[in-house]
């Protein structure tokens, strides 16, 4: 095998255009998109680049082919003793020759960022490392032996057909064309390169060049099946016949797989509450306590699965609980009789057999956009589990607390953060508005949970510029609300919303601090209560009187921005906030313009 | 010394070898057939690089297995059709990584790579990239990869198509060489190959298989049908026009004449003179069925 790579390089050595194009490929590749280079975690943003190299690898391998046909090799090293040692080294060589490609490529891009854009991120070195190993190493190898093999069997023309059509397939473009024809279930499997085209520049931050379970999984199977090809091409009976089965097998694995090395996107359903309709006020009537939930991270996809046991007491036969449809409940039972329930519509409403018992339930998602493999964002706020409906749709004015006993599986302790205490080894209990599980790479400092990539820095200043919204606020609304002690920065929701004990926000946005904590919260989904409650906010922040802005007259009309630009405008700012304090106080600012216009008539008087 | 045994190869439904069998000693033994007899198949198998369907091989007394495949193998030298060459490595490298495969040791490998080297004179070009070399120069170096290991069985599949007269010539005499002291199995469908280099002759058509220990006893299939006679050209032209008969030589003469060798049954014409048959013209008896 030495003496075949030996040759090989020497092959290669004296090949000048081979070698060309492989160094332009690496200068290309860190020259062309170097404006982009900022960081090491950039790396899914070179999926292009790493497209044009497989294709080159790709051409590499059918050209060896081509060569050991136009010389007659093959006839030759077949009867040789060493041929087995042949083949396992030329298998060898693409895989060393692959890899210092690699290696130089990947070292040519970190030290471009390094040089030019400093350290700040070299501590993603390990991850990049991985990552690339998985989506550049592991492409570029598989290339050349796909290559390779679609040019020993069909030795035409048609042979560089066969390439392309193999090289778009494994290309994370397949999901991208394809995506309307083959499901991205099938789609996802066949990608050796990056996970996705639309998601290589990281919708999800905190999967953006992290290495699933899936991703191993996938690259096993696609290195069984592109060497076990190889395999029967090289080798008669048994070797080839071995090969067949461990290909076969292969091709199964991806339908028994609980990991996918994908993450479906079926569109962004993660924001605040609220219900399509109003609720009957008789199923709100119950309360839970002494919950127990055990709940499994599946590492998978957006697979989560959990089990809520509590103490129910109602008073009513018909309870409903807000819960995200994203989470389909399996099976419901009160005490030990299963019940009936319908889940639609982000409520799940239960047909009781008596008014009280211990409700168990068991829920699982894999559809839910904050949780991924490499991370769980699961705030209190939310109904990703079972809550009251008034909780659900205004945490911070009608949050309950409950004792809380939760378990969690299928994740390392040491990454899970919460607001209960440890009460053992991936058990937490105490008392809460709801439990907060936040499980991957974050950071609790000073009261504030972020994700690592968000400096503390970062995460002061977007806690300040929430606690100067509520000073504000409180100060021209003489209200009583505050900015609840810890703040966790997600990454999957841009809303502010909060409970009296947490707050959650985005790295990005603070909006929503005002209308969480200090407005109203419209009882159902209507576009007329939304339209009330930013009418309040146009006024209080005084955006209203921008004449620039021509959006105000869509929404308001003309004849009422008029008729505020005349009377409310040319007011002194005294009486202004004198209004604004009254309409908060009359109407929690769900106010509405006919009321503006009635209290402008006393204006000023 | 090679002993095959009822050898069949089928491709699917097609037999490309009917159940030969054959010893092959030291010597060289011609391999001779029409294109498509078989004769490469033939040589492929005994070159390891296709399995027979059924049959038996043994050589120096090892049953080939797929156990001893690899010993086998190292006991054999082959000189396919098409030389396997790497055209990137120079001349030495290539014998130096043939010599690897073959599993010899490195030191052994650099005193006979400059043996053979000689021996097929290329020492002067060992510093030059195959790529460079003319066509018998490839052939030859061919031949020092298939001899480089000293192998008990030499197989060479149409080593000199291709060869201009003086390669071929030059060949011949080393294949002879090669032969004191070993088996050689030379296939071709050049009559005169065999006639300067062999000691045995296998015959092959449609896959079957006639060994013949001497030449002469394939030249005695036209024993007392070849005749030969001086013709002027348009005597020359008639007999041209006679399906029963078969002309293998119409040399030109000076007075513009020719002098004919004829396959008959019978005097063709008068004046004819039975005339001692040669290889080629027994060979085309026998592959017309007498």
């Amino acid at each position: 095998m030495r003496h075949t790579i030996v040759k090989e390089c020497l092959q290669l050595l004296r090949s000048p255009l081979w070698l060309i194009l492989f160094a332009g490929c690496i200068g290309g590749s860190v020259v062309l998109p170097r404006a982009n280079l900022t960081g090491l975690d950039v790396m899914p943003g070179m999926v292009y680049f790493i497209m044009v190299t497989s294709l080159l690898f790709f051409l590499y391998g059918a050209e060896e082919a081509r060569g050991e046909q136009r010389w007659y090799q093959l006839e030759l090293v077949r009867t040789l003793p060493g041929f087995t040692g042949n083949r396992l080294g030329k298998l060898l060589f693409w895989m060393l020759l692959t890899g210092i490609f690699y290696l130089i490529f990947f070292t040519a891009v970190v030290l471009y960022i390094l040089e030019v854009h400093g350290s700040e991120t070299i501590h993603e070195v390990p991850h990049a490392l991985l990552y690339t190993v998985l989506c550049w190493w592991a492409p570029f190898f598989l290339s050349a032996v796909l290559g390779y093999v679609l040019y020993s069997l069909t030795s035409s023309l048609y042979s560089y057909v066969l390439i392309a059509l193999a090289w778009f397939l494994i290309m994370p473009y397949n999901a991208m064309v394809l995506g309307d024809i083959v499901p991205k279930e099938v789609t996802g499997w066949l990608i050796v390169g990056d996970p996705n085209i639309e998601l290589v520049m990281g919708i999800y931050d905190m999967e953006s060049q992290r290495v699933n379970r899936g991703f191993f999984i996938q690259r096993a199977v696609a290195a069984v099946v592109i060497i076990g090809a190889y395999t029967g091409l090289t080798w008669t009976r048994p070797v080839r016949q071995f090969a067949l089965v461990c290909m076969a097998g292969a091709l199964i694995l991806p339908v028994f797989s609980p990991y996918v090395p994908y993450l479906t996107d079926e569109g962004w359903s993660v924001y605040s509450y609220a219900p399509a309709a109003p609720i009957d006020e008789k199923e709100l009537q119950y309360s839970v306590d002494h919950v127990y939930m055990k709940i499994t991270h599946g590492k998978s996809n957006h697979d989560l699965s959990y089990r809520y046991e509590a103490d129910l007491e109602a008073e009513n036969g018909t309870i409903s609980f807000a819960l995200w449809d994203d989470f389909e409940v399996k099976e419901v039972m009160l005490g030990d009789k299963r019940i009936a329930y319908t889940q639609q519509e982000d409520l799940l409403t239960l047909k009781l057999p008596s008014r009280e018992g211990r409700l168990k339930l068991t829920a699982a998602t894999q559809t839910y956009e904050s949780v991924g493999p490499h991370f769980a964002e699961l705030p209190s706020v939310l109904p990703w589990y079972p809550m009251h409906p008034a909780e659900a749709l205004d945490p911070y004015h009608s949050g309950r607390k409950e004792r809380y006993r939760i378990e969690v599986t299928g994740s390392e302790s040491s990454q899970i953060h919460t607001n209960l205490s440890p009460a053992g080894k991936g058990v937490w209990e105490g008392q809460a508005y709801g439990p907060t599980i936040f499980y991957g790479e974050y950071v609790e400092d000073g009261g504030l949970l972020r994700p690592a990539f968000v400096s503390q820095k970062a995460a002061v200043r977007t806690h300040n510029a929430h606690k100067l919204i509520v000073q504000e606020a409180r100060s021209r609304l003489a209200e009583t609300a505050e900015l609840p002690g810890r703040g966790v920065i997600m990454t999957t929701i841009n809303e502010f919303s909060a409970n009296p004990d947490e707050y959650f926000t985005s790295p990005d946005s603070i909006s929503l601090t005002l209308d969480v904590l200090f407005l109203a919260q419209p009882p159902y989904a209507s576009s007329d209560f939304h339209q009330r409650i930013m009418l309040f906010i146009d006024l209080y922040s005084g955006d209203i009187e921008n004449t620039q802005i021509s959006f105000y007259e869509d929404v308001y009309g003309q004849a009422f921005m008029e008729q505020l630009r005349e009377q409310y405008v040319p007011l002194p700012d005294e009486e202004k906030e004198r209004l604004i304090r009254k309409w908060y106080n009359e109407t929690q600012g769900l106010l509405t313009p006919e009321q503006v216009l009635e209290d402008l008539k006393h204006a000023g008087s | 010394m090679l002993v095959a045994e009822q050898l069949t190869k089928a491709y699917g439904r097609k037999t490309a070898l009917h159940e030969a069998s054959f010893t092959l000693s030291n010597g060289i033994t011609g391999l001779l057939g029409p294109n498509g007899a078989g004769k490469t198949t033939l040589l492929r198998i005994l070159s390891t690089y296709h399995q027979p369907t059924t049959g038996k091989l043994t050589l120096d007394g090892v049953q080939w297995s797929r156990k001893n495949m690899e010993h086998i193998r190292s006991l054999i030298g082959y000189l396919p059709q098409h030389v396997g060459l790497f055209p990137a490595l120079t001349v030495r490298e290539y014998l130096s990584y043939i010599g690897s495969m073959r599993g010899m040791d490195s030191r052994l490998v650099k005193e006979r790579t400059e043996e053979v080297l000689h021996e097929v004179n290329l020492a002067d070009k060992a510093r030059e990239q195959v790529r460079s070399l003319s066509g018998g120069m490839k052939q030859r170096l061919g031949i020092a990869q298939a001899i480089l290991h000293e192998p008990s069985l030499l197989l060479v599949d149409e080593p000199t198509a291709g060869l201009d007269p003086e390669e071929r010539i030059r060949f011949r005499n080393l294949v002879k060489r090669l032969a004191f002291n070993r088996a050689v199995l030379l296939s071709t469908h050049i009559t005169g190959d065999i006639t300067m280099t062999c000691d045995r002759v296998f015959l092959m058509k449609q896959g079957r298989l006639e060994a013949h220990e001497h030449v002469h006893s394939v030249t005695g299939y036209a024993s007392g049908r070849v005749w030969g006679l001086y013709a002027g050209r348009e005597e020359y032209e008639r007999l041209l026009g006679n399906p029963a008969l078969f002309i293998t030589d119409a040399a030109q003469q000076i007075g513009g004449g020719y002098n004919l060798r004829i396959i008959a049954q019978d005097e063709p014409c008068a004046g004819a003179e039975l005339v001692q048959p040669t290889l080629e013209e027994g060979y085309m008896v026998w592959l017309n069925g007498n």
